[in-house]
């Protein structure tokens, strides 16, 4: 087998820790783990619930610091990096697809999108053209006026998305973005995820136990006890498998 | 921008209404109690704020206009001799015992007041009429207030007695209540006559004086010194007198401090309402917040959209104060009850209420530390 030439990592974590305190007892969540995520593919962490999935996600996109070990995105380290500089790398280059819609009740689908990109020093226009350009491109196109109340959970959803993609970020992260939705939802988010990963070359990070998004990851990292079990690839298990079949 | 702080309040008013509502009505219990101060103590300066003098010269350091003393007949000639001066009067105050013609009325003691009654006199110039300046140069005749005859034992037309004198109440009018006495408006040689024998000087207690224009009364007054010449006395604006009147009853009398301790529990009650319910909004949207801190958005401008919340806030509570108190206030004026306002208190009132509003809005911004972005990824 030919090894496959790989782009240099955009998010690495180099033996990180986190534990928390609960009470009396100290959770070892993670310890001393590494791991490098690529660009231009969608990276799959699955693993029972608590094993520390989410809180991996928060550490490799800066939302949250590690006890131990650095983290690095696009080259920059992150663990150094104070709030105010952190919040500038993630305006800059970061999407966030959160469990929960987190959607303001106050807005429509379109103003939805707009907000955070007037934070980027967009003017109205141009954040509202954005904002209608890529709810066209999450097939929302005939629901752009309406605010979240109105809307079904696979739409909201595909709002939420389209916010973290307003801004073209070479970083998205996603935690359990499809929990919330029917098999047939979750499966177009997924596909939209992957379609955002190959496309437009961005490092997308996807933390879910939903078995069937591995069909549309390039990737999975399953993990157990915060540790990462295994790290394979789909696409060669099925040619390996084809090849075994043959 | 998209206008979050706006769309937000304007999409949820149900859940801001309390908070409004605790801004108006904190101003609406500000602006009443202001207007009802005014409306009392206004009146110890009825005798400056309804006459048309511009200048009052009285005996040095009077605190109030009825702490008048006699002051020396020279001093007219040295208001006279100021160029910008138009015009002087003598205005006689005298304190005196009165009884009234009804059985059970004991004394009552009154201010006389003492006035020229030409048709172009300065004193009492807005309250009479000339046709009841006239009148009053009848030798003992009197005006009372309408609303104080029955305090006085007296009706229209009757006799009644000051000091022993008797005199005549030719009218009652609106407007010429006083604080710690019944005034009493008369000529002012019945006021001499009233004054009695244990008169403590010959002159009278005030000289009022008109000024060519209202812009040269600041100049007028600063040339009119005392001078030994013309005996003791001291010249103060009218505005100076009538605040100077007004102080003094308000704070000899503990009033002031009242209300400046009931203003402050106001506000207090007010933006304890108020803080607590635009923290509960900015709780209750603090996954939103917190994802566009995800997204970048730094808690600086998170912040801001809280604070032009408040503002918000503030302005709509001040449009509840505005209108309810104009409604409440006019009522009360209708019905006699003694209410004022004017336009610098009425701006005071109004930089509390968006004050109170801003300060809430900043101890409601404590609500945001909430909105960690780290606790949406579980
Ligand atoms: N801020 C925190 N304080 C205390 N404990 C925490 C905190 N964040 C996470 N934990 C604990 O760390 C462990 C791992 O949490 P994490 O959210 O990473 O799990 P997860 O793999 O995402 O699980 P799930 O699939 O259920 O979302 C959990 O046992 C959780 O209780
Ligand atoms: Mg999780």
């Amino acid at each position: 087998m030919t090894p496959v030439m790989r782009p240099a990592p955009s998010l690495e974590a180099n033996e990180v820790s986190k534990s928390f305190l609960m009470g009396m007892v100290r959770l070892h969540v993670l310890q001393q783990l590494s791991v490098s995520i690529y660009p231009g593919e969608l990276t799959l962490i699955s693993g029972p619930s608590g094993c520390g999935k989410s809180t991996l996600l928060s550490l490799l996109s800066g939302l949250q610091a590690p006890d131990e070990g650095q983290t690095r995105a696009l080259g920059q380290e992150l663990s150094g990096l104070a709030k105010r500089a952190l919040e500038r790398f993630r305006l800059k280059h970061t999407g966030f697809v959160f469990q929960g819609f987190n959607l303001f009740p106050a807005l429509t689908a379109t103003e939805q999108v707009a907000l955070p990109l007037g934070y980027l020093g967009f003017s109205n226009k141009d954040a509202l053209e954005r904002a209608r350009q890529v709810l066209k491109e999450v097939g929302m196109s005939h629901r752009l006026d309406l605010r979240p109340a109105s809307l079904s959970g696979g739409e909201r959803q595909r709002v939420a998305l389209a916010r973290a993609l307003a801004k073209r970020p070479q970083l998205l992260f996603a935690d359990e973005p499809t929990s919330a939705l029917d098999a047939e939802n979750g499966q177009n988010v997924a596909r939209m995820l992957q379609r955002i990963a190959h496309e437009q070359g961005s490092t997308v990070l996807c933390v879910s136990h939903d078995p069937r998004l591995t069909r549309h990851a390039d990737r999975v990292l399953e993990m157990e006890d915060g540790q990462i079990q295994r790290d394979w690839r789909p696409s060669e298990r099925d040619s390996a498998a084809r090849r075994e079949f043959a | 921008m998209i206008a979050l702080a706006r769309k937000t309040l304007f999409h949820e008013w149900r859940r801001f209404l309390p908070a409004i509502l605790a801004i108006g009505f904190s101003g609406v219990l500000l602006t009443v109690q202001a207007a009802l101060v005014l409306g009392i103590f206004g009146s110890a300066a009825v005798y400056v704020s309804s006459s048309s003098a511009d200048l009052w010269a009285g005996y040095p350091g009077t605190q109030s206009v009825n702490f008048g003393r006699t002051i020396s007949p020279d001093v007219e000639m040295r208001l006279r001799m100021d160029p910008d001066v138009t015009d002087v009067e003598p205005y006689l105050w005298v304190e005196g015992d009165w009884h009234g013609t009804h059985e059970k009325s004991g004394g009552v003691s009154v201010f006389v007041s003492g006035i020229n009654t030409g048709r172009k006199g300065m004193m009492f110039s807005s309250l009479l009429s000339s046709g009841l300046r006239q009148r009053l140069e009848e030798p003992n005749a009197v005006i009372v207030d309408r609303s104080e005859l029955d305090q006085l034992g007296v009706s229209l037309d009757q006799a009644a007695w000051i000091n022993g004198h008797r005199v005549h109440v030719v009218a009652a009018i609106a407007g010429l209540r006083g604080l710690g006495g019944v005034n009493v408006l008369a000529s002012l040689d019945t006021a001499r006559l009233l004054q009695g024998e244990d008169s403590p000087g010959v002159g009278p207690t005030y000289y009022v004086a008109k000024v060519r224009k209202p812009s040269r009364v600041e100049a007028a007054q600063a040339r009119l010194i005392a001078n030994p010449s013309f005996g003791p006395f001291e010249v103060w604006t009218a505005k100076q007198f009538a605040w100077r009147s007004q102080l003094y009853w308000m704070f000899d009398t503990g009033a002031g401090v009242a209300v400046l301790f009931m203003a402050g529990i106001v506000c207090l009650v007010g933006g304890v309402i108020t803080s607590q319910s635009l923290m509960a909004m900015v709780a209750a949207s603090a996954r939103e917040y917190a994802v566009l801190n995800a997204l970048g958005a730094s808690f600086r401008s998170l912040s801001q959209v809280v604070l032009e919340q408040s503002c918000w806030v503030g302005g709509l509570g001040l449009l509840v104060t505005g209108i309810t108190s104009t409604v409440l206030l006019s009522v009360a004026a209708r019905h006699d009850v003694p209410v004022a306002m004017n336009i610098t208190i009425a701006m005071i009132c109004a930089a509390l209420v968006l004050g109170l509003a801003l300060v809430s809005g900043l101890i409601a911004m404590r609500g945001l530390l909430r909105a960690d972005p780290a606790l949406l990824l579980r």
